[in-house]
């Protein structure tokens, strides 16, 4: 009750979590790096003069800094569909792959790992095929599901069902039938979600993608909440339903695109942290969309350290991490809900 | 002027007609009932009004402009709704529903205009429900619930309120406070109702819907009948005049 009154507190917690885990994160992985170290890596980088081992510079400031970076985006990005796609669907149960988003994706990326690579030369040829894979599936559960007027939230989830098991039909098709076992590994390790391949040249795209639509959905947030009360109330307190709903779908699904064409597909979070926020906060969306991009990019740094130290040198996929501490977690948040 | 307008209000679902050419006039300030039995299309009617459903023929007019040329936020702020259904997975506070009443006010880049307290703070002391503002929405009963609506709709600040069927399951002491809350409404309302014993005592006018048409409008003494209710809802009843209020007391006998 006293955060709901004061949610500037816990915003002004995380902000300040998230700055100080940034620098903090940089020093963990299977390459220990010391405090002097990194601050020397710094230094090196705003003044020309001095000298440092270029490889500790490869290491934090080539692979770390984007890798955080790119964490925090997607945790935020994938918490903030999470927060628009319940509203929408009016269902708690949502999350960002509901829509069939993350199965188009892998079916797409499946597609370009076990027939394309190597065989035709396209520059980020998973983003890309797992990205246009995400958005299709969107398109086409929006389409099916609001032939006559707007989508009812009942016909959007079971559409979106049904393309999700089409495409991960179509997945397991491309995969049973391929011969290389490297490549039937490389479908699995890209879908477990990994935040490894982070470079500065390739984190551009999804971290405008998170941060834009982070801002957008910000300034729509009033009217996700009517939408969550129901779609008449909505429509009576001068919410068009048909141009809420596309708007919203198009926005969500491009920011779930890019952050699984960016990362794989990291469950759980999308799911977690509107719950997570929404007991402390409550259930105003212009409250649960900020708190939870925030909460989500700030967990996400740390369950990325987690990945990359806990069977160092290997690193645990994202994914896996998110589902076993999410899982239980949520469970034991319904617990005491009913309680 | 009329703060509604029917005229030749016709509405389909795939061949069956639900509204056959309605037309209506609720006079501003005035208590409007629609009453009608079970599909008789007070529903439908209901939801052309505010735009759920688009008629295929005729026009509205809310306060002497066609819907068709307002946008839905202009419509919010001329008319407010309550409907029947009001379920919620979201745990939303009386206070938080009750601010979605300024929500047609706001530009979507600003969420909170410093007047929008008081007028929330009024609307919740209007319906006597300030003590719980903080309660959690979804554990009120009945009663409680259409209060907390009732002050949303009167945090929009529109000169028209619509209510279909806003007594509904609920008990008889709050069915008459809800009346007396509205009642006191210095608003033009137009409610669908099924309790005719209701509608005659706090109905100005009422209009009685039959298979998509308004077969009758008028006050309450010249509407409820006996003949009335034996042709149209189908039911053998004694009207007595009530000596004090000089309004019909509907006692039913059996249907027929």
């Amino acid at each position: 009750m006293w955060i709901r009154k004061h949610h500037r507190v816990l915003m002004t917690i995380l902000i300040v979590g998230i700055i100080v885990s940034v620098p903090a994160s940089l020093f963990f992985g299977s390459a220990s790096v010391t405090f002097s170290e990194v601050v020397s890596v710094f230094k090196s980088l705003f003044s020309a003069g001095e000298e440092i081992d270029p490889s500790l510079k490869t290491i934090v400031w080539g692979l770390r800094v984007p890798r955080v970076l790119l964490a925090i985006a997607c945790g935020c990005g994938l918490s903030v569909c999470g927060v628009t796609m319940q509203a929408v669907t009016r269902n708690v149960m949502a999350e960002p792959y509901t829509l069939g988003v993350a199965s188009g994706a892998s079916a797409m990326a499946a597609l370009f790992i076990t027939r394309l690579e190597g065989v035709i030369n396209l520059p980020f040829g998973v983003q890309l095929f797992a990205f246009i894979g995400a958005v299709a599936s969107m398109a086409i559960v929006y389409s099916f599901s609001s032939i006559k007027s707007y989508a009812s939230n009942f016909k959007l989830i079971l559409t979106g069902i049904v393309i999700g098991m089409v495409c991960t039909a179509i997945r397991e098709l491309l995969i049973a039938t391929t011969n290389n076992p490297n490549k039937v590994n490389a479908v699995v390790l890209w879908e477990i979600g990994a935040f490894g391949a982070a470079r500065w040249n390739n984190i551009a795209f999804p971290i405008i993608c998170a941060v834009g639509g982070t801002i957008f959905l910000f300034f729509i947030s009033e009217k996700l909440n009517l939408i969550s009360v129901g779609e008449e109330t909505a429509t009576s307190l001068g919410v068009s339903i048909k141009t809420l709903q596309r708007v919203v779908l198009v926005v969500t699904s491009l920011l779930t695109g890019a952050m699984v064409a960016s990362s794989g597909i990291i469950s759980f979070v999308g799911l977690i942290i509107p719950h997570i926020i929404r007991r402390m906060s409550g259930a105003d969306n212009t409250k649960v969309l900020p708190l939870s991009a925030l909460c989500g990019g700030f967990l996400m740094i740390w369950t990325d350290v987690i990945s990359r130290v806990v069977i160092a040198p290997e690193e645990l996929g994202v994914s896996i991490l998110t589902s076993l501490v999410g899982g239980p977690l949520l469970l034991i948040l319904m617990r005491k809900e009913r309680a | 002027m009329a703060a509604i307008e029917v005229k030749n209000l016709k509405f389909k679902i795939g061949d069956k007609e639900i509204s056959r050419g309605i037309d209506l006039v609720v006079k501003e300030g005035s208590t409007h009932g629609i009453i009608g039995p079970n599909g008789s299309g007070k529903s439908t009617l209901f939801k052309q009004i505010c735009r759920i459903h688009k008629p295929y023929e005729g026009t509205i007019e809310l306060l002497g402009q066609d819907v068709n040329e307002l946008t839905q936020k202009q419509m919010a702020k001329k008319m407010a709704v309550l409907f029947q259904e009001n379920k919620t997975d979201f745990a939303y506070t009386v206070r938080e529903i009750v601010s979605m009443g300024r929500i047609p006010y706001h530009s979507s880049i600003r969420h909170e205009y410093p007047q929008d307290k008081e007028i929330v703070d009024r609307a919740l002391e209007t319906m006597g429900i300030r003590e719980y503002e903080d309660r959690i929405f979804n554990t009120l009963s009945g009663g409680e619930k259409q209060r907390v609506l009732l002050a949303r709709a009167f945090a929009q600040e529109t000169s028209v309120i619509l209510l279909d069927e806003p007594t509904n399951n609920l008990d008889i002491s709050y069915q008459l406070l809800i009346f007396e809350i509205l009642k006191k409404l210095d608003k033009t309302k137009l409610i669908v109702i099924h309790d005719m014993n209701l509608a005659a005592s706090f109905c100005d006018v009422i209009s009685v819907l039959e298979k998509g048409r308004v077969v009758a409008t008028g006050s309450p003494g010249e509407i409820l009948t006996q003949q009335l209710l034996a042709d149209i809802f189908k039911v053998k009843a004694e009207v007595i005049i009530d000596k004090d209020t000089n309004k019909p007391l509907i006692r039913y006998i059996e249907h027929i």
